[in-house]
């Protein structure tokens, strides 16, 4: 019998599913969790808040599983569970976002380092002062490469609805970082 | 109403209708426009250029945000997650024999098993008060309030 490492996910699922063998859902727990919870903070700003969407979204996923098709792969399920989750959290509102430590300085030049580290803070902030809907969208497609088609059914809207807020968000974000560049360019040149 | 994009400028309306999200998930993801054949129809349409031109600056965006380090879960997160699908999946073997009605039962339980796991007191979620567990939609989640 192949161990559960050497399934793929769909296979998982039908063992979960089918056969209600709890250990083929853990292995799919451990495969996306990291995921959940990356989606989860980056939508909610909060790490706490991302822990406690990332492990409800889990075992919600555990629950609905009888009703999971397979149409689509698990991971865009689990981020439609994951989005929705953050996206409730993120309406009932809370104080600013918590700071995420997300910058790791390393390189041998002190002078770039810091100033790639600096860029980069500056575009992280800017992606937080999107909407949540906008932040959701933009970190689904950017940087977890869902599709078109998978962003409009894990948003639960149209693919023309989302390449407009795709269009909004990007928009907003090159501004910030085209300001944060002049401003930049100003310093040097003071 | 102000038409300006996020940079300050007054777009150009393309004469063809192509709305600008359209030629940006074109150029920078592929995506066709249902109005028309972008590969023919860019090249003559200057406001669509102009789309490109500007959409293309939010691929260097999108490089700088995807090297931010990737933070992994905390290991409790599965550990909590797991925890709570082995007791209920055991509970679940357990009170099948009594009827589907035990079901909420054995989720209610599971839900308020761990102490760090309680809801925190605080504002209310938006959902109806009606003494009864909220029903989930097809893709198990809660609806939005």
């Amino acid at each position: 019998m192949a161990a559960l490492t050497d399934l793929d996910d769909a296979q998982l699922v039908v063992r979960a599913r089918d056969e209600e063998d709890v250990e083929a859902f853990e292995e799919l727990v451990h495969r996306h969790r990291d995921r959940a919870y990356r989606v989860a903070l980056r939508i909610t700003r909060h790490p706490g808040d991302a822990e406690d969407v990332a492990q409800e979204a889990l075992v919600r996923a555990w629950r609905s599983l009888p009703r999971f098709r397979g149409d689509a792969r698990f991971s865009t399920w689990l981020y439609r569970i994951v989005t929705n989750l953050a996206l409730n959290r993120v309406d009932r509102g809370r104080g600013p976002a918590a700071e995420v430590p997300d910058v790791a300085v390393r390189s041998d030049d002190p002078a770039m380092r810091t100033e790639d580290a600096e860029r980069l803070s500056a575009a992280l902030a800017a992606l937080e002062r999107l909407s949540a809907e906008q932040r959701a969208c933009y970190v689904l497609r950017e940087m977890e490469g869902l599709s078109y088609e998978e962003l409009a059914e894990v948003l639960g809207t149209s693919v023309a609805a989302v390449k407009s807020r795709l269009f909004r968000a990007r928009q907003e974000l090159t501004a910030a970082l085209a300001r944060y560049d002049a401003a930049g360019q100003e310093e040097t040149a003071t | 109403m102000n038409d300006q994009n996020a940079a300050g400028a007054t777009p150009v309306a393309c004469a063809a209708g192509v709305p600008p999200e359209d030629v940006a998930a074109w150029v920078l993801d592929g995506e066709e426009s249902d109005v028309v054949a972008l590969v023919g129809h860019v090249p003559d349409c200057a406001a669509c250029r102009a789309v490109v031109a500007e959409a293309s600056a939010s691929r260097d965006v999108a490089e700088t945000l995807r090297s931010a380090p990737s933070p992994a879960a905390p290991a409790r997160v599965a550990e909590r997650a797991v925890g709570r699908i082995r007791t209920e999946a055991t509970l679940l073997t357990i009170v099948r024999a009594l009827g589907g009605g035990w079901l909420r039962v054995v989720q209610a339980f599971t839900d308020y098993a761990t102490p760090a796991d309680r809801p925190r007191p605080g504002p209310s979620d938006g959902l109806p008060d009606t003494g009864e567990l909220p029903q989930l939609d097809d893709a198990g989640e809660l609806p939005r309030a």
